[in-house]
């Protein structure tokens, strides 16, 4: 079979198969040629190595059948996805809203920490106490700020994560509706070094023994302090002073 | 030798070929049949499907001297598809290996 007869079949057989895109796989085959041509090569051991020409159509055929959904299944995936990401997206919202209470918590046991540590008097009006009293709890808070603020990061990464897992799961579905190809499903763990990981722990780890530490310590502080076991009676927090 | 299961295992060779790189049709077809006995033309109908499937993209780019050529790229999911293929292949090959071997014996 020379050059021609070989395109010229293929031609013919990829129409008959009404094959997408045919102009794109002639032009294929004839740079083929052209290389092998270039190469040295006659047209007929060309020809005869490439295969037989019906049987390449066929290929082609066979690859361009999509197993594609009807429209009416895909439009019901659609709807039904549209539920599901109302459902998802209250869910979503409410684990955001939790973050951010996580969040607001830390940046409030910071202020403090650093207002009682400072000796700023910030707290003077409510709860009264005396400086080293004050210095120690302010510490303690700040460590307690510190180990919320992993707890907010791990937070944060798995959420970011269950998300991502959400979208990927989406567009798989709508990928498999339309017959396309789908992406392999995302992994609940989230991608997080080790490195980083470690040192996570390591922070959390440390922040929760300071905080233990510190909290007791102020306490013991604040009743040596006072000289009573109930200090706070002692200082007069709350308003209850002489009670 | 079977060409029907030698026709499997090209779909996962184009893939590691182009893990290594972006090649042309040819380039792809030149190097397969250096190693795989298989007609020249059975590996255009291959890279098609794959770029059907959404494992490769295509991109033209200009040669000196002659019609630009289209390269082939693997996709993200290409690259997943590819090391999960991969590693089936491999264990799947590994106990066929020692299925036949223990048959010898």
């Amino acid at each position: 079979m020379t050059k021609r007869e070989f395109m010229e079949k293929l031609t013919r057989e990829l129409e008959n198969r009404r094959v997408a895109d045919a102009e794109d796989i002639i032009e294929e085959y004839r740079q083929h040629f052209e290389f092998k041509l270039a190469d040295g090569y006659s047209q007929e051991e060309i020809a005869a190595k490439l295969g037989d020409p019906a049987a390449l159509a066929a290929q082609f055929a066979e690859s361009g059948e999509g197993k594609s959904a009807g429209a009416g299944s895909r439009i019901l995936v659609r709807v039904g996805l549209g539920f599901v990401d109302l459902l998802e997206g209250m869910i979503f919202l409410m684990l955001l809203a939790f973050g951010l209470v996580l969040t607001a918590a830390t940046a409030a046991f910071a202020v403090s920490g650093v207002c009682l540590a400072v000796g700023s008097g910030m707290f003077e009006p409510v709860a009264p106490m005396p400086y080293g009293a004050a210095l120690l709890l302010g510490l303690a808070l700040l460590a307690l700020s510190v180990l919320t603020a992993t707890g907010c990061t791990w937070y944060g990464v798995y959420l970011r994560q269950s998300v991502r897992m959400y979208f990927r799961f989406r567009s798989n579905a709508i990928a498999r509706a339309e017959g396309r190809a789908v992406l392999p499903a995302a992994s609940p763990r989230p991608r997080l070094s080790g490195e980083k990981a470690r040192r996570l722990r390591k922070t959390a780890r440390i922040s929760l023994t300071a905080f233990a530490v510190l909290f007791v310590a102020a306490l013991v502080a604040s009743m040596l302090l006072a000289g009573a076991f109930e200090f706070w009676h002692a200082w007069g927090w709350f308003g209850y002073a002489g009670l | 030798m079977n060409s029907q299961y030698k026709k499997g295992v090209v779909e996962l060779c184009v893939l590691s070929l182009l893990e290594k790189g972006d090649c042309y049709g040819y380039e792809i077809s030149e190097t397969l049949s250096r190693h795989i006995d298989i007609a020249d033309g059975t590996v255009y109908p291959v890279l098609r499907k794959l770029k059907a499937d959404g494992l490769l993209t295509t991109y033209l780019q200009e040669e000196s001297g002659g019609p630009p050529r289209k390269y082939y790229q693997l996709t993200q999911l290409g690259r997943e598809t590819y090391q999960a293929d991969r590693e089936e292949y491999l264990k799947f090959a590994r106990e066929v290996r020692t299925l036949l071997e223990g048959e010898e014996k």
